[in-house]
């Protein structure tokens, strides 16, 4: 590649990584500024007098921590059944002979191809008439069933694996449980961790669930702070906003940057192959 | 649920029990009951005249919904798929730190909605937005990016910044671009955007069209415009902008602010239904277009390989 090229290459890149970051910037300004700049013409690009202050008040205004904990929870809850009981579906769908197999696992993708929303009238209802509503067991029921892209993510992996390891075990006298649990599950550490973020994360983010079926004393931080922060006259305080938000994606956020090397390559090639 | 008045609530309990047995049914089951149930009491609604006070949004019936959504589809399906495409070469560069500018990249995908909704209704804030800000550095008004008829754009913008994504599953799919075809092509004289678009865009047209399906499916159900609007609860769907009133907005007022759930199911049956219908002509139309360099569904013998490579 030539220089020039290269130069310019390499201006385009950082130009987008800026625009694509930009964003992250601007939420990160606002979360430090005072209440009196955000009123400020021409505006402040940058705080004048930067303090954590609205973070303290971020987390005081309403009780933060208790959503916080909620969400924790919830997020947690989901994430650890999903994947284990999307490790056991995939391991069956990889490495059994059933009759009627390869059909039960095309009505599988085809459900990933329904939309998500179609099921939510009836699901509240249903949860309603079994008396579940703001209470976390509905997230323990779908963590229980699994998730088709999870349970697709674990059978592409476990249906790579060598054929040796599996006959060795069941010559040393293995059952399938035990070759599951010990031999395929600690291989799988990859898929277990982005099958892990990826639950996480969809519950962290998820508003219709929770805006259904928990009241205002047991819902998510995702409901709550999208609410946001208004004052008595109910203006808009869009520094609390910025401060909250800022500690709202953190988690997620490093949970990715932590285990993005895997998590990347994991999910790409997954998805298609 | 609250604000529904007294009236709502009755042809809401008479739904739910004329539509929901009381032996347990499935899900769809129970829905497909719930939407032939009230199907008559919709049309004998749309007649009598003091019921329609009860639409938070009287003017915005279903097709006009339905036609914005298929705008919002038009614009963002294609514009998100050529920014991943775009990136997606970008980064598979032979750059320094190529690894970086993808993980930087990608960022944005990870946000969760919510958090996105937010941070761009910080940026596009009349007041405080640096949206506005950059527009004064101009020597130009602010507007009101959140109200029609920009909101719009900002919903765009917010769903392209997502790219990410598709970065990511396009830059797999360029990674297995043979090399030996690109440097034959080479050799016999090809220039870079001749064996850019007889080649690799042949070779990824399978990953391409995977996007355009899984992407319109997205984009009909998007709820985006919920967490860009106004006031994000339950309670305040009517405070989305008219241009962003897409047809899951409309769904979720009917059900969250109305409470007619059975109405509101018969919507999400039409929505699947328009999804269905839009994914067969999807996989029609691209037949002959999408190159598959081997069969994508071979008949295998042994079903233990199922997943085994290609």
């Amino acid at each position: 590649m030539t220089l020039p090229r290269r130069t310019a290459l390499y201006m385009i890149m950082v130009g987008l990584v800026v625009l694509f970051l930009s964003p992250f910037g601007w939420l990160l300004i606002t979360a430090f500024k005072d209440p009196s700049e955000l009123r400020a013409l021409p505006i402040h690009w940058w705080p004048h007098q930067p303090s954590l202050d609205n973070f303290q008040q971020a987390l005081t205004a309403w009780p933060y921590l208790g959503y916080l904990r909620n969400s924790l929870m919830i997020s947690t809850l989901y994430a650890v059944l999903a994947t284990l009981a999307s490790a056991w579906a995939g391991y069956g769908f990889a490495r059994l002979a059933a009759p009627g197999k390869r059909l039960i696992f095309g009505v599988l993708l085809s459900t990933m191809m329904m939309p998500h929303i179609l099921t939510l009238v009836p699901t509240y209802l249903l949860f309603g008439k079994l008396n579940l509503l703001n209470s976390y067991i509905p997230w323990v029921l779908w963590g229980l069933c699994g998730t088709p892209y999870l349970i697709f993510l674990f059978r592409q992996f476990f249906a790579n694996m060598p054929k040796e390891l599996e006959e060795a075990a069941v010559v040393d006298g293995c059952g399938q449980i035990g070759i599951f649990w010990r031999i395929f599950l600690p291989q799988s550490w990859p898929v277990i961790a982005t099958s892990l973020i990826l639950s996480f994360s969809w519950t962290w983010g998820d508003w219709m669930a929770p805006a259904l079926l928990l009241d205002d004393n047991h819902t998510t931080l995702a409901v709550r702070l999208a609410r946001g922060y208004v004052n008595q006259h109910g203006e808009v305080l869009s520094n609390l906003v910025a401060a909250g938000t800022v500690m709202y994606i953190l988690p997620v956020l490093a949970l990715f940057l932590i285990m993005q090397r895997g998590f990347v390559s994991g999910v790409a090639t997954s998805g298609l192959k | 649920m609250k604000e529904a008045s007294s009236e709502a609530k009755n042809a809401t309990a008479a739904a739910m029990s004329c539509g929901l047995p009381s032996r347990p049914t499935g899900a769809l089951a129970a829905m497909a009951a719930l939407a032939s149930a009230e199907t008559p009491a919709i049309s004998a609604v749309s007649t009598a005249p003091g019921r329609t006070a009860l639409n938070l949004m009287p003017s915005c019936p279903p097709p006009s919904t339905l036609g914005r959504t298929g705008l919002f589809t038009l614009l963002t399906v294609p514009l998100t798929i050529a920014a991943g495409l775009l990136l997606a070469v970008l980064v598979n560069q032979p750059l320094r730190g190529r690894g970086m500018y993808r993980t930087l990249l990608y960022l944005p995908a990870v946000m969760p909605p919510v958090g996105a909704g937010l941070t761009f209704k910080l940026i596009f804030d009349r007041d405080s937005g640096s949206a506005n800000g950059l527009l004064d550095l101009f020597g130009m008004n602010g507007v009101s990016w959140l109200t029609d008829p920009y909101a719009r754009w900002v919903l765009i913008v917010l769903t392209t910044w997502g790219a990410g994504n598709l970065m990511i599953i396009t830059l797999a799919g360029l990674q297995d671009v043979p090399k030996e075809v690109l440097e034959a092509a080479r050799v016999d004289g090809a220039n870079r955007w001749q064996s850019f678009t007889r080649i690799t865009l042949p070779l990824l047209s399978p990953v391409l069209f995977f996007q355009v399906v899984t992407g319109i499916i997205a984009a009909l159900q998007s709820f985006a415009p919920l967490f860009i609007s106004l006031d994000v609860s339950p309670q305040g769907m009517a405070s989305v902008p008219q241009d962003n009133y897409l047809f899951t907005i409309k769904i979720i007022t009917e059900y969250f602010a109305n409470s007619r759930y059975g109405y509101a199911s018969a919507l999400l049956w039409v929505l699947f239904a328009i999804i269905l219908v839009l994914t067969l002509i999807v996989f029609k139309v691209s037949k002959g277009m999408v190159f598959y360099s081997v069969e994508p569904e071979p008949a295998r013998k042994k079903p233990r390989t199922l997943g085994d490579k290609r």
